[in-house]
């Protein structure tokens, strides 16, 4: 059975070229394996800048892999071709981050929400259109009466509503949401996400959330993949990821979570390097130099995701031994 | 783009409504100018009657409303006249700036890459050298002629627009609208007509506006350069020409001669401060976010 979507060993390496010298070449995702099941949420979760949005703009076709497998529906997007591409946008749709930016300032929503339709010539007749976009309004909380307004009378909340409805309109199978809730404030994101997911019960959406705030994804998502430094570092179910984080970078950025309750522990050993070595960089743990169970293996071992429960991978040789062995202990 | 919204945002503002009103007075002068100053040469409505042949300037009169400048050619008639020719040579000028900026800075930030580097240091070789020297220099190549003058000002003028496009198409282009129309499966031609275009055009028009009336200023300075309209053509530059031996006076008397100058300066100077008070309005107008 194909999978909505599946990526293999991708890697994404960005080159700034320059006149004199040898180009830079920042490599960004490094051996990403990922797959999206029918109907769930898949949660990406990691700090600023670990590949999260380039990962999402791959999965878009808006940048191109340097290699690797992205498979939407078993057709691998890098290679398909204009029309295969277009009609690729009526299943893979996307939610920005900024619905500030994300909506053209001189389209109302009635030019804004026809304007997918107007692009696959749906739905041309006149009170056919009119009625799917009353049902669409409808269906993320906002009314008819608000079809001729422009983007900046609306609200933050609001505006997403519009880009979530703008993103609905092809009635895709597949959303990738590129972190919808961190530009709204907290009253707001919980509205958005109980929106969320109810269209993807309603609808029977498979999504890629975005996020790097835990209680979000702990909210939204069936399975929860850790990002570091471009690689996945943790695959797990969500519940599972939760109550039994495996890899130290995992266990740290729970830990981080702030809370009322309980005092905050100290959870990263180090500070972070902001350029690693290139060479080591490339296969060793990414994340040896903060991490606070760091061996001196983890400069030399191979970094690899390995299996440690039914459907749990990490990526770390040390901690999932030891809690083991901690265990088979007591 | 004309609707209740904008009339609104020009009837409320004090200075856009002065500015416009002034726009719309001239506009009105210059449709009604064979009523309001009847032709005396039908070969040529821009020619200038002259009472006679008398050097020094006359003062207002019953009959000579403004007076006469030298060689008794009427003031009221140039003035009036001047008008029509003044949104002659704007728009005109500006218009054709405009589209060649808009087309060499649109190419050059549609296509980029070696497109953009020739067509960008071209438009700095223009920019590079002043722009009324230059206008100066062409006029001065193709002959004094108000047709000429015209190609000089839409030769020097065209960069400043062809480089606001560039920069806007290019900024526009990166915001996550664009990037939005394009995952919803939009190609390059509509993602470039219905979102980077719109987007990026105001702020040229808002110059474009602002420009009608420097461009008369620019055109009045060649005309009293001599590089422009001829002596005796109703161009509010040339009547300032023609009263440049008379703007000091006579010994004892410095204000002798003061409607030589007053009658075409001040046309020219309420011109322009019409056009630049509409400009802002548009500005202002032109912006989405202020309703």
């Amino acid at each position: 059975m194909t999978v909505p979507v599946r990526i293999e060993h991708l890697f994404k390496t960005y080159t700034r070229r320059r006149l004199l010298g040898k180009n830079l070449e920042k490599p960004v995702l490094k051996d990403v394996s990922l797959t999206l099941e029918d109907n769930h949420v898949l949660g990406l979760v990691g700090e600023s800048g670990c590949g999260k949005s380039t990962l999402c703009k791959v999965l878009l076709g808006i940048e191109k892999p340097t290699s690797g497998l992205v498979e939407v529906n078993g057709q691998n997007v890098p290679t398909l071709s204009k029309s295969e591409f277009k009609k690729l946008r009526r299943v893979l749709q996307v939610v920005y981050q900024d619905p500030y930016s994300s909506l053209d300032p001189r389209m109302n929503v009635r030019q804004l929400l026809s304007e997918p339709l107007d692009i696959h010539r749906l739905k041309k007749d006149k009170q056919e259109r009119k009625a799917f976009l009353k049902e669409l309004l409808t269906a993320v909380g906002l009314s008819e009466s608000q079809l001729e307004r422009y983007p900046h009378e609306f609200s933050g909340g609001q505006r997403q509503r519009i880009c979530i409805a703008r993103a609905l309109a092809l009635n895709p199978q597949i959303l990738v949401a590129d972190e919808p809730v961190s530009a709204l404030d907290v009253s707001v994101q919980a509205q958005i996400l109980n929106l969320l997911k109810e269209i993807k019960k309603s609808r029977r959406l498979s999504m890629l959330f975005v996020t790097h705030d835990f209680a979000v994804a702990r909210f939204l998502c069936d399975d929860i993949a850790v990002m570091y430094r471009g690689r996945i570092v943790e695959r797990a179910p969500a519940e599972e990821l939760f109550t039994n984080p495996q890899h130290p970078y995992t266990e740290a950025l729970l830990s981080a979570v702030p809370s009322v309750h309980a005092p905050r522990r100290a959870v990263f050993a180090g500070q972070e390097t902001p350029e690693e070595h290139p060479e080591r960089e490339s296969w060793a743990c990414p994340f040896a130099a903060r991490c606070r169970y760091a061996q001196p293996a983890c400069q030399t071992q191979p970094f690899a995701l390995q299996e440690v429960a039914p459907r749990h991978a990490c990526a770390c040789g040390v901690l999932p031994f030891k809690n083991h062995k901690s265990k088979s202990a007591v | 783009m004309i609707n209740d919204r904008i009339l609104k945002r020009i009837y409320t503002n004090k200075t856009s409504l002065f500015g416009l009103v002034i726009v719309v007075f001239f506009l009105l002068v210059a449709l009604f100018a064979p009523v309001l100053a009847p032709v005396e040469n039908p070969n040529n409505a821009y020619q200038l009657p002259q009472k006679s042949y008398q050097i020094a300037p006359q003062p207002p009169s019953a009959e000579n409303w403004f007076g006469t400048t030298e060689q008794q050619y009427d003031l009221y008639y140039g003035v009036v006249w001047g008008t029509r020719l003044a949104f002659k040579i704007g728009l005109t000028v500006t218009f054709f700036a405009f589209l060649i900026g808009l087309l060499v800075g649109g190419a050059a930030a549609y296509f980029g890459g070696k497109t953009d580097e020739i067509l960008m240091r071209l438009t700095d070789v223009v920019f590079a050298v002043p722009s009324l020297v230059l206008a100066m220099v062409i006029a001065a190549m193709l002959g004094p002629d108000i047709k000429n003058m015209m190609i000089a000002l839409t030769a020097v003028a065209w960069p400043s627009y062809a480089r606001l496009v560039r920069g806007d198409i290019l900024s526009v282009k990166q915001r996550d609208y664009v990037t939005a129309a394009r995952t919803l499966g939009a190609r390059g031609p509509r993602v470039l007509l219905r979102h980077i275009l719109p987007n990026a055009i105001y702020p040229s028009v808002v110059v474009a506006s602002l420009d009608i009336g420097y461009v008369v200023l620019t055109a009045a300075s060649l005309s009293f350069l001599g590089l422009g309209a001829q002596p005796g053509t109703a161009d509010w530059g040339q009547l300032i020409a023609m009263a440049r031996n008379w703007v000091l006076g006579t010994p004892g008397h410095p204000f002798a001669y003061w409607y030589t100058v007053v009658a075409p300066g001040g046309a020219i100077f309420m011109f322009v401060l019409g056009w630049n008070l509409l400009g802002d309005a548009f500005r202002d107008i032109l912006d989405p976010r202020q309703a």
